[in-house]
């Protein structure tokens, strides 16, 4: 079994945890929480790696084969870091400061303008609304909505939900998501697109529903997606 | 010469906008003078893209309409309302809307969305107008008397809950509309704030004066990024009429609304957690008591109330607490705007007095499968809610009846499935989104369900499956007692409802099945 390891294959034994592998092969990644011989806890994003395009901890993260994994991040962690702009932040916290509650309004705006919620944000938030850094990154965490580095340049969200399925919606997502080499919330290599899972667009009664950059699709056959797909000019993993 | 074509996001997702910009195109290759109103949607969507036109006998409509066939319309005189192969004739005539009573969607796709004088002309701020010659006491007590109760799914009694908070004393009250409408197969909350969001702006202004509340807030999903537009924009257009501000339509009543978006957490939609996410924490539920509505919003005594509860407050101020109450069945009052999805025929919203079965639903008003093939299996209530076999069709739309027969009508969904549905990869799909969606605040749902998608996928692989049945079972009784809030504690219901009724599915033996079907 072989993963693509910064862009050389790497061997790994079945089971095996991704940060021993890059250990291992001699890639630097902050342990943080993942000692050697103990479950991993989970807790510290010291060890964030790209696994086929999307973030992950490697001390989470199971080796498997084929998978395709970058450490150094050039991709989505340095573009959030290069495209954090502190006093544009601040003005987006402060608007909202005058509303009662007005943390998630906060976290719309800054994902609005970043593309995610970056990381820098936090203790600038946690300042200026008077919480605990804890509190904020617990908020940013609990969302579905709230990414950590910026998807891709078009984003499909399925439906993935009874009414769609119902309807082989799901059978259509797995296709798509097979010719694109993707998992749920992956971002093609080029960074095209982005595909989300998203429970329910209200478009029930035209199912299979989607969402493609906000524009909402109903009766979306396979063959439309592909259409849809290919027209966006997404290059498919080899 | 007016043209009608729907802006909500059921049939944009289908074509409307590239119709809609098709006519003008035509018209004025023509040189044909015509007004195009983007109204709400009538809620038939197997008909979306529709396209109504204005004539002496009423509207005719014509649908499924692709931009393809925009200049045949002209051709054949649809602005005169003339035949066409995509014609479907009157709107009253067609079935499905003839058999509906509609009070909550009177009228949504008739009219601009935004424009208040069109939701005047067409009986608007009726309910409103009636409440300020009223008085708060007497709102409230209209309201009790109809008999509404919540149209969130529990059902409780709005009136009793809108006098609980206006005899509770404090000086900041809130009213909290749940838009954060999360079950698959509902859609009535996003159709009526993108079609007739005044309907709603009224009905929070009605409950702010009834119970002494100064401000509001919506709670609208992310998912639903054109309702959001659209209630904004409503708002807007309100404040500027003096519909909300500090002199209510000219009154003493003081109160505005704000919206404010979720973020794709599922759980936001109960009622706790939607507090604690407008408060900007994660949405984690709360523990009961205190009630919300002496300590809720910030603390303070706040309503919250679904879309389309406070939506039927409006014909309940209007007409009376009797005329509403005239309609329904045993304890349930009024109308439910029922919301047929899925695999059926005529998908849409079906608007009509409580008491109907789930079979004519289905059968009759939904047409049956969209794929053409027979029924297996109705999920009713969203993801929580449970599995009916063809069997329990005779059951009526009732809060009642469903709950003898293990169910819920929860939102008001209904989503069908044909026989093509593996009803044990339902049942793992019921622990797979309730572990995805759980706060995280009770172990039988934040653990439980985790291991529910694991003892699936033993059933599902044939492994140790006596064992495994038993342990859902024993799993169910955990997350029905453990759990402070319904995602856990109703998850149950679509698990052994599935179990219940279609043994077959989970490696029953067929004779068993046989004697099941029977039954």
């Amino acid at each position: 079994m072989s993963l693509k390891l910064n862009g050389e294959p790497a061997d790994f034994l079945h089971g095996e945890r991704l940060i021993d592998v890059i250990g291992r092969c001699g890639f630097q990644v902050a342990r943080g929480c993942a000692h050697s011989r103990s479950e991993a806890i989970n807790l510290v994003d010291a060890c964030t790696v790209q696994i086929d395009g999307r973030l992950a901890r490697a001390c989470e993260a199971i080796a498997q084969d084929g998978m395709q994994v970058v450490t150094s991040l050039p991709l989505a962690g340095g573009a959030s870091a290069e495209a954090f702009d502190h006093e544009r932040a601040r003005q987006i916290i402060q608007d909202e400061l005058g509303r009662e509650g007005p943390l998630l309004p906060i976290l719309h705006g800054l994902q609005q303008e970043f593309g995610c919620v970056p990381r820098e944000a936090e203790p600038l938030i946690a300042d200026l609304v008077n919480i605990t850094r804890a509190e904020v990154h617990g908020v940013v965490s609990f969302y579905h909505d709230f990414r950590r580095a910026p998807a891709g340049r078009h984003v499909l969200k399925l439906c993935r939900a009874e009414a769609c399925q119902s309807m082989g919606g799901e059978l259509n997502a797995q296709q798509l998501l097979k010719k694109l080499g993707l998992d749920w919330g992956g971002t093609t290599p080029d960074g095209a697109l982005s595909v989300e899972p998203v429970y329910c667009l209200g478009l029930c009664a035209s199912a299979p529903g989607a969402l493609l950059d906000g524009e909402p699709l109903g009766r979306v056959s396979a063959e439309q997606l592909e259409e849809l797909v290919d027209g966006l000019g997404v290059e498919a993993k080899r | 010469m007016k043209v009608f074509v729907s802006l909500d996001a059921g049939a944009v997702a289908v074509g409307a906008e590239r119709v809609a910009n098709a006519i003008v195109a035509e018209a004025e290759r023509r040189n044909v003078e015509i007004t195009l109103v983007r109204t709400g949607t009538r809620g038939m969507f197997w008909l979306e893209p529709l396209v109504e036109v204005e004539t002496a006998a009423g509207r005719v409509r014509y649908g499924p309409v692709t931009p393809k066939d925009v200049a045949s319309l002209f051709d054949a005189g649809f602005l005169e309302g003339k035949p066409h192969a995509r014609c479907v004739g009157l709107v009253e005539d067609l079935p499905f809307f003839k058999r509906q009573t509609r009070l909550v969607f009177a009228r949504c796709g008739l009219a601009d969305p935004f424009s208040l004088e069109d939701y005047r002309a067409l009986g608007g701020l009726r309910g409103l107008e009636r409440a300020l010659t009223l008085g708060p006491d007497e709102i409230v007590a209209e309201v009790k008397r109809s008999g509404l109760r919540g149209r969130g799914g529990a059902g409780f009694p709005t009136g009793i809950k809108w006098e609980t908070a206006a005899r509770a004393k404090s000086a900041q009250k809130y009213i909290v509309c749940n838009a954060d409408e999360g079950d698959s197969g509902t859609f009535a909350d996003r159709v009526l704030m993108e079609g007739d969001p005044f309907t709603l702006i009224e009905g929070m202004a009605i409950a702010g004066m009834g119970v002494g509340a100064t401000q509001g807030y919506i709670y609208i999903r992310s998912e639903y990024p054109h309702a959001v537009r659209s209630m904004t924009r409503a708002i807007d257009i309100a404040r500027g009429a003096g519909l909300l501000g500090p002199k209510v339509a000219g009154s003493n009543y003081a109160f505005d609304i704000e919206v404010r978006v979720g973020a794709g957490a599922y759980i936001c939609g109960e009622e706790t957690a939607m507090l604690e996410s407008i408060e900007g924490k994660r949405g984690q539920v709360r523990a009961k008591p205190p009630l919300p509505v002496l300590k809720g919003l910030f603390g303070q005594p706040t309503v919250i109330n679904n879309l389309l509860s406070l939506a039927s407050v409006l014909f309940i101020l209007a007409e009376g607490a009797q005329a509403y109450a005239d309609f329904g069945w045993g304890r349930s009052r009024g109308t439910m705007p029922i919301q047929l999805a899925g695999n059926v025929k005529y998908g849409g919203i079906f608007e009509c007095a409580f008491g109907i079965t789930l079979g004519e639903l289905v059968e009759d008003v939904g047409g049956g499968t969209a794929s053409g093939r027979p029924v297996r299996a109705v999920q009713a209530g969203g993801p929580l809610g449970a599995y009916f076999p063809p069997a329990l069709f005779d059951t009526p739309y009732c809060y009642e009846a469903f709950a003898a027969r293990d169910g819920l009508i929860g939102h008001g969904g209904i989503v069908v499935f044909d026989d093509t549905v593996d009803m044990a990869r339902m049942a793992r799909f019921a622990m797979e989104f309730c572990a995805h969606e759980s706060c995280g605040k009770c172990t039988p749902c934040r653990i439980g369900s985790i291991r529910g998608v694991e003892i699936f996928d033993r059933i599902l692989a044939g492994r140790e499956r006596e064992k495994s049945l038993a342990l859902v079972h024993d799993l169910c009784e955990i997350l029905k007692s453990g759990s402070l809030c319904a995602l856990g504690g109703l998850v149950p219901y679509p698990v052994l409802s599935a179990l219940k009724h279609f043994p077959e599915d989970f490696g029953a033996a067929v004779e068993h099945t046989a004697v099941g079907q029977e039954g």
